[in-house]
């Protein structure tokens, strides 16, 4: 077993090196394809949108309690408290954006029938979809990496049983198996976190199949051969040998199902089984919208736009990255 | 093996899927913290006695192993349980709903091949010229756009400002023309069309987009075949060439994205539903959903993991009909 282990180890250095460069060679890669270079700046925008007003809201929260406390709405230095609906006749409510001649330029998107800044809510609405669309497309990848690689590594009756669960999960259209998920689990209050524990396991099967399929090549490889033969435990050989060379392949896919998992989480808001209000959210508040469409119609408009620019991003950013892991699909 | 033995055996491959679905749908409903029935009851002041027979009568009070066998078997002869809240049986509902959701997802279809397909071979004919590049960018705005604010910005524009169609609810022409009070069949026609026109266009935008780059990759692997190349050299015109030769090639893969996107495209339909008014199996989802209707919930679930189960077949036998190098009976 040691001899095997140094082997293993000596190898070791020089693939991390070539991993490195690899890894710099893709982001090179990236940043020359002008569309995934939009993409990237786009993701690395709502990025910082989130993580700005994730702090925000949460130093208000340490420095002042409670967000209900709404005497903590002044501290937020940048825009106005998003769930606070101001008292009649402090602002008006429903005021057109700021093009609209009725409109005032410290509202410029106007603002929602509760008289709350639209902007603001837009804003703030990033912070919901991106954390939600990543945390639930890593809840299926954790998930899906390891159900795929333990199916794809041992085979025979464990990768017939998993494989059937999995196929059944998948014949049930997502966005069903979701709402059923979140209705029965919630008891019938739905809430955000049941959203996204809903939707991360709903996106398991589709991650165990890409990664299944990697492994069973990997399975065959010499180096697999030899950490078994020099006696590392089955488990250590998919921890430390099948799921890190299985990998690139996943992570391109996690990257384009972010926005696949940002547009179902916005359907779910939307039904009203995502984010609950106050908590402003673009699926949600298109909901709320809906009923204004005949008397205020920007406020359909804006929450659409910003999901749509958001999935553009992460779609162009994972189609670049596709485009430079595997120089096949170049064209 | 013949295309009758493949989809018999096709069919009896999807019986562990199919039975699989129940077992889903019967556990989410099972594990459901607190007592269904209390929740059915929302919080209303009954007696226990109630609750008890509520319990007897829906066999709550047994344990679950033995209430799934009961449901299995009363789902094989057709009964998917009774609606409280309505007063009906599932099975009835269902099948009253599942007509407008069939019309809606088949029509959004239509829609999405008939442009897809002439978009995507026109972006593989003219590569990285003009056309090609708006191809990209509406394939990239399609699947970047929320079907149901699709839904919302076309009620807009045409129902709302320029009011040329109707914002909601469908005509079904199966309830004929005298249901409506409309003068005949192509007045019928006319306002089925019309009704259906934004509701299909809002579900298929996403398939037309992912269809129309998988069509142009297609017909840019086609085109570069020897049979292309062989006829080119014949001198074969390159209109025939596209038509006959490359063309049909390049449908395959199609029929099979066809089939695997109609998970997106029921699942879709509950949103679409729900925007523009349609009385569909979504909706009637939604609908039990409020009342915490637990026997319909899960007869529509399993119900439409069915539809996509039985899609997948056809389109599975259709791509063997077609395609004469498929060998029957491969696994996978």
């Amino acid at each position: 077993m040691a001899i095997g282990e140094s082997q293993l180890d000596s190898d070791g250095p020089s693939t991390d090196v070539d991993a490195q460069f690899g890894w710099r060679y893709t982001f090179g890669k990236v940043m020359q394809d002008t569309t995934a270079r939009w993409g990237l700046y786009v993701v690395a925008v709502v990025l910082f949108i989130s993580a700005y007003t994730l702090i925000d809201s949460n130093l208000s929260r340490l420095t002042f309690g409670a967000v209900s406390d709404f005497a903590a709405a002044e501290a937020l230095p940048l825009f106005e408290h998003p769930e606070r609906i101001p008292p009649p006749g402090e602002i008006e409510s429903n005021v057109p954006p700021a093009f609209h001649p009725d409109g005032t330029l410290s509202h410029p998107l106007g603002t929602d029938p509760d008289g709350r800044d639209y902007f603001t809510r837009i804003v703030y609405g990033a912070q919901v979809s991106v954390s939600v669309g990543i945390v639930s497309t890593l809840i299926g990848f954790v998930g899906g990496t390891i159900i795929g690689a333990v199916s794809g590594y041992y085979g025979g009756w464990v990768d017939d049983v998993l494989m059937r669960i999995v196929e059944t999960v998948y014949a049930i259209p997502p966005l069903i198996l979701i709402i059923v998920f979140i209705v029965f689990v919630s008891g019938g209050t739905p809430d955000i976190r049941y959203a996204i524990v809903g939707v991360g396991i709903t996106f398991i099967p589709i991650f165990a199949r890409i990664i299944r399929s990697e492994v069973l090549s990997v399975r065959e490889m010499d180096y697999i051969e030899a950490a078994r033969a020099s006696g590392v435990k089955n488990r250590d050989i998919i921890l430390r040998h099948v799921i890190p060379n299985s990998f690139a392949p996943v992570l391109v896919y996690a990257t384009l199902q972010i926005g696949v998992t940002i547009l179902v989480v916005a359907g779910l808001s939307f039904l009203g089984f995502g984010a609950q209000p106050p908590t402003p959210d673009w699926g949600q508040m298109l909901n709320v919208s809906h009923g204004y469409m005949h008397s205020n119609v920007w406020l359909s408009i804006w929450p659409g736009i910003a999901i749509l620019v958001t999935i553009m991003g992460f779609n162009l950013f994972g189609d670049g990255l596709q485009d430079a892991l595997d120089p096949r699909i170049n064209d | 093996m013949g295309l009758l033995r493949y989809t018999i055996v096709r069919l009896i491959q999807a019986i562990p899927v199919l039975i699989g679905i129940t077992v889903i749908t019967f556990i989410l409903a099972n594990v459901a913290p607190g007592d269904p029935v209390r929740l059915m009851l929302q919080g209303q002041e009954v007696d226990q006695e109630l609750i008890d027979r509520i319990e007897r009568q829906y066999g709550l009070d047994r344990p679950l192993h033995e209430r799934y066998v009961a449901y299995m078997t009363n789902l094989l002869q057709g009964d998917l349980g009774y609606s409280i809240h309505r007063d009906r049986p599932v099975t009835e509902l269902i099948i009253q709903r599942s007509g407008p959701t069939l019309m809606l997802v088949l029509s959004a279809y239509a829609f999405a091949l008939a442009t897809a397909i002439p978009l995507g071979i026109l972006a593989a004919t003219r590569r990285n010229e003009p056309a090609d590049h708006v191809s990209r960018i509406v394939a990239l705005v399609g699947v970047s756009t929320p079907s149901f604010w699709i839904g919302i910005m076309l009620i807009l524009i045409f129902a709302i400002q320029l009011g040329v169609l109707p914002s909601s609810g469908l005509v079904y022409p199966w309830w004929g023309p005298e249901h409506y009070g409309y003068s005949g069949y192509v007045e019928l026609l006319f306002q089925t069309i019309r009704h259906l026109l934004l509701p299909m266009i809002a579900l298929g935008t996403l398939q037309m987009a992912t269809l129309m780059r998988v069509e142009r990759t297609q017909m840019i692997e086609s085109l570069q075949g020897e049979y292309v190349k062989l006829a080119r050299a014949y001198g074969v015109p390159e209109r025939t060439i596209l038509r006959k030769h490359a063309f049909q090639v390049a449908q395959l893969p199609i029929i099979t994205i066809v089939g695997l996107n109609l998970s997106t495209a029921l699942g879709g339909a509950v949103l679409i539903e729900y925007v523009f008014n349609i009385n569909g199996l979504g909706r009637l989802l939604l609908e039990a959903i409020i009342g915490l209707d637990y026997q319909l919930i899960m007869g529509i679930t399993v119900v439409i993991g069915t539809m996509f189960v039985v899609g997948v077949i056809i389109t599975d036998i259709s791509y063997a009909y077609v395609d004469p190098r498929v060998t029957y009976g491969d696994r996978d």
